[in-house]
């Protein structure tokens, strides 16, 4: 671009398909182009010089925009405060994840950069970083004027000392291939569950007539009927590689990376074919290094490409004959080889090994039937995790299937870092306040034996203070004390804010229930001690603590209620419920609840214009809401739709239900701290 | 010891697969009742009181889902097991019946053995299971 005039970049800019959009430092809108204009549905003079949100011109809240932005990183996320790249919003590195540092950072572009890479776990990953490269945020957001689903990718403008000076929006228009992918899936979806009909018959009567329900079969019979039988299960196992197949190619799989330990996911594996490999008299060598660092990895898809690659080994290697599976560190990755000793693969159908449905054509390779989708799926996984597959082989001598999966020792180090959290959670603070060292003691002891972290204070004053410093997780009050007696304690406690908000269990002989509850007790016990009733109260009152976030969930489908019900109270949340649009707007009025879960199909008052309603009363409409459906939304209602925080389709996933509460929640509690 | 045979309703409307439970179920000493539709098995279920309902997903109307929805919901046919039987195999399917109350859910294709083991499991043992469906 260099020595071009303006004229000339901007008439390029002009000419392209996508949309684009420059913005300064300050938002202000600096460039928009004409594919712009027309995507967004908005005229260039509307908004050029004004200060706008992308988010704004999209049409979407921003909590919404920020969660479409697709996390590459997520799992690699950088957690270190000290980092200046760390941004509590997102809790993720700006470098990994592209976030553009606006206010909260005073330095310029490079120096991020540099302060970035100086950052823990740059420097723990670098390698396996500088490997896979750094993705540029690429977003896919639905327009509210427009109704195109857009990919938006952002890049950053800088001059020449690398100061950041704003950023371009570049918008590409992928309505077209959503709707191409979404048909491609239903029709395979479709078709694979119409095969399966009819296969049901052939196997079930096949099978029958092999076990001879239907009466004696003789040899012959037998063996034709087990060829029927071997080449129908041949097709069910190609309409599942094929259905698995679209499903990874539409981007439908989403990897549930974790870290994982592969020495142990290579045994399970390899176990459960240690029949198949003892049946044809095979020797099996595993061979691994006594100390493996955890890999990033999803399980499952690992377990599928390791089952695979072994299921190949024992096809190709003869009877009798080994095979082995080796497992090794290289640096930033931990390399895999399974090795055969089978009849080995040529230079030119190694090319194309991987490619869908090549088989090597042999007597062999028809005599052990596959589908051909096999490798290729396993081809996907890796690349989708990072890592690379590969082959070395030679005719006659056997062939090695080689893969590596990155290792990250950040995991390794989140992961103790979360036995530690785990350790304190699982021993909660208590403040045992008594005036009696005896007793106080003797709590300590009971206490500490569930599990519970004690303190102590022995006086009224003391308590105050270190309830104020300590923030225990629950306190336990005698009444009976010196100078500040416990109801005084309760009242000091209860009038500040940073301790008001503790539990109290009252622990007395004075039976003065009414007045312990009236201050703010959760609960009031009387002495003797009693240890059983004394640690149930204690667990009662810590899990309160819990469900003091309250959900609202609205659908006339009972069924769905219940699950939701279960699900979320599961998850430590208290649940209310409602089974119309009217009881669902009632319940938000009266409860005030924190979250709504809201069904769209409903009969009278629609999931719609219950939106409506709460987002137009000023006592509901700052509540966020998740809309559920089993339907594809209404285009038409998509403003209203814009006013909610996010939308679940039916049927939904536990998990998926679990966390977008989740996110919500917390997402919106820390707002709600900065405001 | 059992005196009277434990009754079993299939639901299928695809007549080859019913006849091919059918079969089976009957060699195993189990008394078969058969529908073809949604409605009718509703309905048969009400009146016949079956010990356990096999329930293909995929029907015209009203799909398996729907009936293990509504069976549900009527007091006499709520505590009946259900094992639901499908083509579609994808885990949020599966979970989905499961959550509507089915006591266990195979998979298409099955073959009968595997399939009757089930049966008499959730009879017997009144267990929770289900066979391999896809990630």
């Amino acid at each position: 671009m260099k020595g071009l005039n303006q004229n000339i970049a901007e008439a390029i800019l002009y000419s392209t398909a996508d949309g684009i959009v420059a913005f300064d430092k300050n938002d202000k809108v600096i460039f928009v182009n004409s594919p712009a204009e027309q995507l967004l549905g908005i005229k260039r003079k509307e908004i050029l010089n004004k200060y706008i949100k992308i988010s704004d011109l999209l049409g979407i809240g921003k909590k919404d925009y920020n969660q479409k932005v697709q996390r590459c990183w997520q799992h690699f996320d950088c957690r270190h405060k000290e980092c200046p790249a760390y941004n509590e919003k997102d809790s993720r590195c700006w470098l990994y994840s592209n976030t553009f540092c606006r206010g909260s950072f005073n330095g310029t572009f490079s120096e991020k950069i540099d302060d970035c890479k100086e950052c823990e776990f740059f420097k723990l990953n670098s390698e396996v970083l500088e490997e896979t490269g750094i993705p540029s945020i690429k977003q896919v957001v639905a327009t509210k004027f427009t109704h195109r689903i857009l990919q938006v990718n952002t890049n950053p403008i800088l001059d020449k000392n690398g100061k950041f000076l704003g950023y371009v929006k570049s918008l590409h228009d992928i309505t077209a291939e959503k709707e191409i992918d979404r048909l491609k899936s239903e029709f395979v979806s479709t078709v694979s569950h119409e095969l399966r009909t009819p296969l049901t018959s052939i196997k079930g009567y096949v099978d029958l007539l092999l076990e001879q329900e239907a009466g004696d079969i003789n040899q012959t019979q037998k063996e034709f009927l087990g060829i029927v039988k071997q080449n129908n299960d041949r097709l069910v196992n190609l309409i599942n590689d094929l259905l698995d197949i679209s499903r990874i190619e539409s981007g439908r799989v989403h990897l549930k990376i974790k870290s994982c330990d592969l020495s142990e996911i290579l045994t399970e594996v390899t176990d459960t074919f240690r029949t198949l490999a003892n049946q044809k008299k095979q020797i099996l060598k595993i061979v691994k290094p006594k100390i493996l660092a955890k890999v990033a990895a999803d399980r499952d898809r690992l377990s599928q490409v390791i089952a695979n690659l072994v299921s190949n080994a024992i096809k190709y290697t003869p009877t009798g004959g080994s095979f082995k599976v080796e497992v090794s560190q290289n640096g930033s990755v931990a390399q895999v080889a399974i090795s055969d000793t089978g009849i080995g693969i040529s230079q030119e159908d190694q090319a194309n090994l991987f490619t869908k449905f090549f088989r090597v054509d042999s007597s062999l390779t028809r005599d052990v039937g596959g589908s051909g989708l096999g490798l290729s799926i396993c081809k996907t996984i890796i690349e989708l995790h990072g890592g690379k597959i590969w082959v070395k082989s030679e005719l006659g001598k056997g062939s090695s299937f080689f893969f590596t999966l990155p290792i990250v020792q950040e995991v390794k180090q989140k992961e103790e870092l979360g036995k530690v959290l785990a350790d304190v959670k699982r021993g909660k603070k208590v403040l045992v306040v008594d005036d009696e060292p005896e007793i106080a003691m003797l709590l300590q002891i009971y206490l500490e034996k569930e599990g519970y972290n004690v303190i102590k204070a022995f006086s009224g004053e003391e308590a105050v203070i270190v309830a104020q410093q300590e923030k225990p997780d629950i306190i336990i009050l005698d009444i009976m004390m010196d100078k500040m007696d416990g109801f005084e304690v309760l009242q000091e406690l209860k009038d500040k804010s940073d301790t008001a908000d503790i539990p109290v269990i009252i622990l007395s002989i004075v039976s003065d229930e009414y007045k312990g509850m009236k201050l703010g007790a959760v609960d009031y016990l009387t002495k003797p001690i009693n240890v059983k009733k004394l640690t149930k109260t204690i667990r009662d009152a810590l899990k309160h603590m819990g469900a003091s976030k309250k959900i609202l969930v609205v659908d006339d489908d009972k069924h769905l209620v219940r699950l939701a019900k279960e699900i979320l109270t599961d998850k430590g949340y208290n649940v209310i419920t409602a089974y119309n649009g009217l009881e669902g707007i009632i319940a938000a009025k009266k409860e005030h609840p924190d979250l709504i879960l809201l069904d769209i199909k409903m009969p009278e008052l629609n999931g719609y214009n219950v939106i409506q309603k709460l987002k137009k009363a000023k006592e509901t409409s700052k509540i966020p809401i998740i809309v559920m459906t089993a339907y594809e939304f209404d285009k038409t209602k998509t403003e209203t739709l814009s006013l909610v925080e996010d939308q679940i389709s039916k049927p939904f996933s536990i998990d998926v239900v679990a966390s977008k509460v989740k996110e919500i929640i917390e997402g919106g509690s820390i707002e709600n701290d900065q405001e | 010891m059992k005196t009277t045979k434990n009754k079993i309703l299939v639901v299928d409307d695809e007549p080859d697969i019913s006849k091919l439970i059918q079969f089976t179920l009957e060699r195993r000493g189990f008394e078969v009742i058969l529908a073809s539709d949604g409605q009718t098995a509703i309905d048969i279920a009400k009146k016949e009181l079956p010990d356990l309902i096999l329930l293909d997903v995929i029907m015209p109307v009203i799909n398996g889902y729907e009936v293990c929805r509504q069976l549900r919901d009527i007091p006499e046919t709520k505590k009946i097991p259900i094992i639901m039987l499908s083509g579609k195999t994808q885990k949020t399917e599966v979970e989905k019946g499961i959550e509507l109350g089915a006591h266990s859910y195979i998979c298409k294709p099955f073959s009968p053995k595997e399939f009757a083991n089930v049966v008499e499991d959730v009879l017997y043992n009144k267990k929770r299971e289900v066979n391999d469906y896809d990630r």
